[in-house]
């Protein structure tokens, strides 16, 4: 059984101007001890994705179809109370601006303990206590801050705290939202690399979700990258640095500047991102696409697999 | 800077806002137009007869010398007596002060706590009819206007069905009956402090809810409001343990200055109701100008107000860690 299957889903926020689609025809899975890394620009739906996985949606988001299964269980068809005990303790995540995730009057460590208390309620003191202790030496934090305010800790710190609450029942996934977006690179650096070791030594199964995609070709296994609320090419991050076959794919790495290739411009991709007010036609790219053709406009393409296990919905390839 | 540095920074300021207050009052009252014994001439008096009702006054010196006279008493702790009562000023504020205490302070704490509860109930229970109803009610009640609300309330509760006393505080053949103990006293005042009371109530509360409404609905859109969902925490935990610490600080700064002027009594609803109490008094000192006891009045408001504001500073100081004034 795989950890994670999601299958045709599609979602929709209500808004005053109208249904806007933000996602559609979303098809994937993760296996146990994966790291899966959603791509994109802003708007184009990896956060509401990795929301809907743990069923943190707005008021106004609406499941239209599709199904989200963790080991086999429809997320979807939960109870509150069931869907109470599944999050953290199955998947937990870190949120983008992990800086505000932590309640400003409330003592790091006494957040931990919550997560923690919250689903092992008759977990004693002194056990408690260790296991926080045990997660502030995972993440390397000193012990001595435990009982500091998420204020007195620096953004790198706060990053760690954030991620050692995440750990702290030892969920099978995570969900990681643009986790280290606001930090400087060096300290990015490392907490990738800490939580790169930490992940390959429990097993964990990640989500990374980021708009970098030279960083998601570095953390993760395989990439999806999506556009306008679809996914338009996945694959192992090896095939789709070497031969990324979707025009937008192409346009996201010529918009990066890298440290190995040789200096060259970079070149932005043209135009606005996509709103999709629902049920459209064609292609989401179409509007940008430096090979579009007019058949791109009315026929939605249907995926291709271009090598093993490398996928790419475009009618042009 | 710690705290000890703190409350003594913030004393040296209570001390100067203080001295400018005192300073403000003085100049102040007797720039107002009319004067003080200008009632207690007539025309047949002799000029020396005049100056002598002046002299008794204090008022046939030197503007500024009767404000170092003013400073010395105040440092003396002397108030003086008051022009119109002839008595010693604080005698006349002492009993005032209470039944103003009585009604106004413990309306404000009542309509807090109820406010401050059903604000709470509204937020989570947004966009339900019962949200709908607690706004649209609070917004009713907050903008009435008060004397026709009191009126309104003498003429059902008191006029129509008998219920209460129409005025006052107490009755009369009560008090004076020597038979007559402590709790058939306390009843009587209480049976008297209904309407005002009710009246005041519902002036308040819906200011506290809609306050409480407000900051719950703000910080539920925070971020940490959504780890604390992820985490699989009840509603009812999110809303106490993660949402209401942070939504209670704007209210407790607007509960506590509330409570220090609360006070201050108000002229129109002790005029509709006749009671005793120290708004009234301050309206008729002013007009009178009954400087003893205006200025005592009014000192005693600012000293209660500027300390209020410390200790907002100091408490919040333990409900929001980022503010250790360090």
């Amino acid at each position: 059984m795989r950890l994670l299957e999601v299958r045709d889903l599609a979602l929709e926020y209500r808004t005053k101007k109208g249904p806007f689609l933000a996602l559609e025809d979303i098809q994937f899975h993760v296996e146990k001890g994966e790291v899966l890394a959603f791509v994109g620009e802003s708007g184009c739906g990896k956060t509401t994705l990795g929301m809907s996985i743990l069923r943190l949606l707005p008021e106004n988001a609406h499941i239209l179809r599709g199904e989200i299964l963790f080991e086999g269980r429809d997320i979807l068809r939960l109870s509150q109370e069931e869907l109470r005990r599944y999050r953290w303790k199955e998947v937990s995540m870190i949120f983008q601006a992990a800086m505000n995730s932590l309640n400003p009057v409330k003592r790091v460590g006494d957040q931990i303990k919550e997560a923690i208390q919250t689903h092992e309620p008759d977990i004693s003191k002194g056990e408690l206590k260790r296991r926080v202790e045990a997660l502030f030496r995972l993440v390397n934090l000193p012990l001595s801050r435990i009982g500091d305010y998420p204020h007195q800790y620096s953004g790198g710190m706060r990053q760690r705290a954030v991620i050692a609450m995440a750990l702290a029942l030892r969920p099978k996934l995570i969900i990681a939202d643009e986790a280290t977006t606001a930090l400087d690179v060096i300290v990015q650096d490392q907490i990738l690399k800490e939580t790169k070791l930490l992940q390959k030594e429990f097993g964990l199964s990640f989500i990374f979700i980021s708009h970098d995609i030279a960083l998601a070709f570095e953390v993760a296994d395989r990439v999806a990258v999506m556009y306008g609320g679809r996914v338009v090419e996945m694959g192992s991050s090896h095939d789709l640095e070497d031969s990324p076959t979707h025009p937008y794919t192409m346009a996201l790495l010529e918009s990066y500047p890298t440290l190995t290739v040789e200096r060259r411009r970079l070149r932005p991709i043209p135009g606005d991102p996509i709103k999709v007010t629902g049920g459209a036609k064609g292609c989401r790219f179409f509007m940008r696409c430096p090979e579009a053709e007019a058949s791109c406009k009315e026929i939605t393409p249907p995926w291709v697999e271009v090598g093993k296990g490398h996928m790419v919905s475009c009618l042009r390839r | 800077m710690n705290l000890k540095t703190f409350i003594l920074k913030r004393s040296i300021q209570v001390v100067i806002s203080f001295y400018v207050i005192l300073s403000l009052l003085f100049f102040l009252l007797r720039l107002s137009p009319g004067d003080p014994y200008s009632k207690y001439i007539d025309s047949d008096m002799t000029q020396q007869e005049i100056e002598l009702i002046k002299k008794q006054m204090g008022l046939d010196k030197h503007i500024f010398y009767q404000y170092l006279i003013y400073i010395r008493n105040l440092i003396k702790m002397d108030f003086g007596y008051s022009f119109h009562y002839g008595t010693h000023v604080w005698d006349v504020i002492k009993n005032k002060i209470l039944n103003t205490i009585l009604l106004f302070t413990t309306s404000v704490i009542v309509s807090a706590l109820v406010g401050i509860f059903l604000g709470r109930i509204a937020a989570w229970r947004r966009n339900t009819s019962l949200d709908a109803g607690l706004t649209i009610a609070s917004l009713v009640t907050h903008t009435i206007f008060l004397p026709w609300l009191g009126l309104l309330l003498i003429w059902i509760f008191g006029y129509k069905f008998e219920l209460f006393p129409l005025s006052g505080i107490y009755t009369p053949e009560i008090w004076l009956d020597p038979e007559c103990g402590f709790l058939r006293k306390a009843l009587d005042v209480m049976h008297h402090m209904a309407l005002p009371f009710l009246s005041l109530f519902l002036l308040h509360f819906g200011g506290y809810l809609l306050l409480m409404r407000n900051s719950m609905l703000g910080t539920l859109k925070e971020d940490y409001i959504l780890t604390a969902r992820a985490k699989g925490l009840r509603e009812k935990d999110i809303i106490n343990r993660h949402a209401l610490p942070n939504a209670a600080l704007p209210v407790v700064t607007s509960v506590g200055l509330s409570l220090a002027f609360s006070i201050n009594g108000g002229a129109l609803t002790e005029t509709v109701f006749s009671w005793p109490g120290i708004g009234r008094e301050l309206v008729m000192a002013v007009s009178h100008n009954d400087y003893p006891l205006a200025q005592a009045a009014f000192l005693l408001i600012a000293i209660v107000v500027l300390l209020a504001n410390v200790l907002v500073d100091i408490l919040y100081a333990f409900l929001d860690p980022r503010i250790r004034y360090e």
